[in-house]
């Protein structure tokens, strides 16, 4: 079958979704709306539907981004508009059943918002909410849409118009329409794509690999999953245009072992792609042959570097080496190698399909299009966004993020994971684009962007850090392996309330060589959360070196724990929580925290219902 | 092809690759994942198979942090790291299990009943602080929560002491409000009651409760 055929078979598919008598029930099914139980809430729609006998198609689909929020459903009746409720745990999901399913009301109060042209009275339009009227979503178009392991629904939402006209294309008029769109690396390093492309397109071999890196491993960052989650069509139509245009015979997936949804996911996808003829050898009549297979990560951060990642894939330790050779030159197994992020592959099908033009109106002089952020910390509405390049830091934390949990003051925005630093509130009007955040001292990186407020504790975040990077840094290159060790055990002594005098000095020092004379990415970016919160938060290191306090009140050495007797009730829920015995008092009267006993652990803390217990 | 001697639960795995040194990690993921850890035999097995020494595997394996070489607990408890984790106090959880169950992270209880790991990010950093018990997912993890979850999965779950049937039968209203995961008393708790065990006297049992719900952790 041609591609329009099958467009045409799949669009006979979604029309029954689209124009279905029944009602369509969306539940979004990833990670983290399985985190917030929506299992439990499909085992309990499922039970309801078979108890009411209601007919109803039950669709699992990717993640909309709003994670605070989740479990998600939304239903669409025939000639209604969607109606996405949120936290549906299996209470709510009874009374949504009993109020529209069986009856005609849409409960507005237990709604979010509408999606689709129609409205309904008492309930907003979802995408005009504060959370999603400033995002642009392109790479994430799909996700909450469709059902992410049916080719079909791909198929029939835009799906391989962009491979088609690849295919009508030569390679290099491809590689100048990516190159025009002014798309760069989403991993971090924001390379052009189109001319990473055109590297690997010139020398001349019969065999090519092209990588799809899905090898997420900062911390605190889950774009790429989610993206693989709910659309992996789009990251794998990517991969088939890159390959096209460099000439790439095979293709690898390099996922984390610890996403194994989206292994599942891709897997599927891949398999759909091959019995419907747009994977293996001569592609729709092309002459042109791809294969895909998934190799599965075990666990070092250090994989997601180039060189690394392609030793794994060869069953070695993943150290990288130097360069060059470039990948593009010699790569697996000394063949020409191209290497993309998966959110860079996601955003190619759109490119193709829309233009380079439409593609460069999004975004900055530089930095085009729009980039995922995995929005978390201490923010109030935390998930997945997708904003146009370009938006200042303060709209993503206050428009987007809807400000600071319990409204407490915004202290900075660790952008990058540990390879990238903490840009402070003052400069919360930075514009969020690559250049713009390395002027500050930060990177772009994969996406990461964690919230903190004043109740964070820069030197232990920098000591954090530094603890990943030391404990992935591979060993190979002497001032990564040792220079990371010391900056921590100097951390660490600051943390512990043993900082001397002279730390400040030596962290900035050895940071310095750190920087320079690593042999990686790893090592190269590893101080920079130690360097930015140096430079931005100095007043903390100095009170934790010289006034022995925390003012956070994170580092456990450097705090005491004492009751507010004017707000203690004397309920006994903290001394019944304390492991040490440290609490004692009466039955509502005050109690005391003996200081001598305390172990600092803050289960009163997380206990204390009346704000009573206080850190200093 | 290479085929192995003693083809036993590792030789049936190790044929559905090739031979390859580019298949070690998903011959070493598969034996794990059958297995539970990389035993001695099966490092032997795979370095026959592939014709790569066995130091060498070793050294690849001991490289990534996926592999383990001493069996895992029943129980699997995995608490994440990443950064949203660390901020909203994921440190907190990881101190709650050292203490209950007195194992440090990447160690296992001498029953084998429960391991503990840490893991770099599991990239659902909006539901932080997140922990994953045998495979499943919990977000927005406290360290009450996971202690509680922690008695759930206790093999040896001591009987009901006096304290709990009173406090049920006094505020059933409290008790059906902690159902989600039943409080078990521990096995301090345990012990301090088993004298009272058999008495019933309330006076006795209200002692009882008084000193249990003091110590109770």
């Amino acid at each position: 079958m041609s591609i329009a055929e099958l467009r045409n078979r799949a669009l006979e598919q979604w029309s029954k979704v689209e124009e279905s008598s029944k009602p369509v029930i969306r539940i979004g099914r990833v990670t983290c709306g399985d985190a917030a139980g929506a299992g439990e809430t499909q085992e309990a729609l499922d039970s309801l539907l078979k108890k009411h006998k209601i007919k109803a198609s039950v669709m699992q689909v990717g993640c909309i981004g709003l994670c605070y929020v989740e479990p998600l459903v939304d239903i669409a009746k025939p000639n209604m508009p969607r109606v996405m409720y949120h936290e549906v745990n299996p209470k709510k999901m009874e009374k949504i059943v009993e109020s529209y399913l069986l009856g005609d009301d849409p409960s507005p109060d237990l709604a979010l918002g509408t999606i689709g042209e129609k409205t309904i009275d008492g309930i907003p339009r979802l995408f005009d909410l504060p959370m999603l009227k400033p995002q642009v979503r392109i790479a994430l178009k799909n996700c909450g849409h469709i059902d992410p392991e049916n080719f079909d629904h791909y198929l029939a939402n835009d799906g391989m118009v962009g491979f088609e006209k690849a295919l009508s294309m030569k390679p290099e008029e491809v590689i100048e329409v990516v190159l025009d769109s002014g798309l760069r690396g989403r991993g971090g390093a924001g390379f052009p794509t189109g001319r990473k492309w055109g590297f690997a397109r010139s020398p001349k071999s019969e065999v090519k690999y092209l990588i799809c890196n899905a090898d997420e491993g900062d911390p605190g960052a889950f774009m790429d999953r989610s993206l693989l989650e709910g659309d992996p069509f789009a990251v794998l139509e990517g991969m088939l245009i890159g390959a096209y245009a460099i000439g790439a015979t095979e293709g690898y997936i390099y996922a984390r072992a610890e996403y194994p949804l989206a292994i599942k996911r891709l897997k599927t996808g891949i398999k759909a792609l091959e019995d419907n003829g747009l994977l293996g050898d001569d592609i729709m009549g092309s002459g042109f042959d791809f294969h895909i297979k998934i190799k599965e990560g075990a666990g070092a951060f250090v994989c997601g570097e180039e060189t690394a990642l392609i030793a794994s894939i060869e069953g070695r330790r993943g150290m990288p080496r130097t360069r060059p050779p470039f990948p593009a030159i010699s790569g697996l197994w000394g063949k020409p190698t191209n290497i993309n992020n998966v959110e860079t592959l996601g955003n190619v099908p759109a490119i193709l399909r829309n233009g380079a033009d439409w593609f460069a109106q999004f975004g900055t002089e530089k930095s085009k299009g729009t980039k995922t952020f995995a929005l978390a910390g201490k923010v109030k509405r935390t998930g997945l966004i997708e904003v146009p390049l370009g938006i200042t830091l303060n709209d993503i934390v206050f428009k987007v993020g809807g400000g600071i949990l319990g409204d407490r003051e915004f202290a900075a925005a660790q952008t990058g994971g540990p390879s990238g630093g903490c840009i402070p509130a003052e400069l919360g009007d930075t514009p969020v684009d690559y250049e713009n955040l390395a002027r500050v001292g930060s990177i772009m990186g994969s996406g990461g962007m964690v919230v903190l407020d004043e109740r964070t504790c820069m030197v232990d975040l920098a000591r954090y850090f530094l603890a990943f990077t030391q404990n992935e840094s591979c060993g190979k290159c002497v001032p990564c392996r040792l220079g990371t060790k010391q900056m921590l055990r100097i951390l660490e002594d600051i943390c512990a309330g043993n900082g001397k005098e002279g730390d400040i000095q030596l962290l900035e020092e050895i940071g310095t060589t750190v920087k320079v004379a690593s042999l990686c990415g790893l090592g190269q970016t590893a101080p920079n959360p130690v360097v930015t919160t140096v430079k931005y938060f100095r007043d903390q290191y100095e009170a934790h070196i010289y006034d022995h306090k925390c003012p956070a009140g994170v580092c456990k050495n450097l705090v005491t724990y004492f009751i507010d007797a004017k707000k203690c009730t004397g309920c006994g829920a903290c001394l019944k929580r304390c492991p040490t015995d440290a609490i004692t008092g009466e039955k509502k009267k005050p109690h005391v925290i003996d200081v001598e006993l305390c172990i600092r652990c803050g289960l009163c803390y997380d206990r204390c219902k009346f704000d009573a217990i206080i850190v200093k | 092809m290479t085929t192995l001697k003693n083809a036993g639960v590792i030789g049936k795995l190790l044929n559905d690759f090739p031979p390859q040194r580019s298949n070690l990690i998903p011959m070493l993921q598969a034996i794990q994942g059958r297995l539970g850890y990389l035993s001695k035999d099966a490092i032997e097995n795979v370095s026959e198979y592939t014709r790569v020494s066995e130091a060498e595997i070793y050294g690849m394996a001991s490289f990534y942090t996926q592999f383990r070489f001493s069996p895992a607990g029943k129980h699997m408890f995995t608490i994440c790291r990443g950064t949203a984790c660390h901020v909203l106090g994921s440190q907190k959880l990881v101190d709650e299990i050292e203490n209950t169950l007195n194992i440090k992270p990447g160690g296992t209880t001498p029953d084998l009943q429960f391991s503990l790991e840490t893991v770099a990010c599991f990239g659902s950093c909006a539901l932080a602080p997140l922990a994953v018990v045998d495979g499943k997912v919990y977000g927005r993890m406290t360290s009450q929560k996971i202690r509680q979850l922690v008695e759930s999965l206790r093999d040896d779950k001591p009987e009901k002491t006096p304290k709990e049937k009173k406090k049920k039968a006094v505020t059933p209203k409290k008790a059906a409000g902690k159902k989600a995961v039943p409080k078990k008393p521990t096995r301090k708790t345990a012990a301090k009651t088993k004298t009272t065990k058999k008495k019933t006297a309330p006076k006795k049992s209200k002692a009882t409760k008084k000193s249990a719900g003091r110590r109770t952790r």
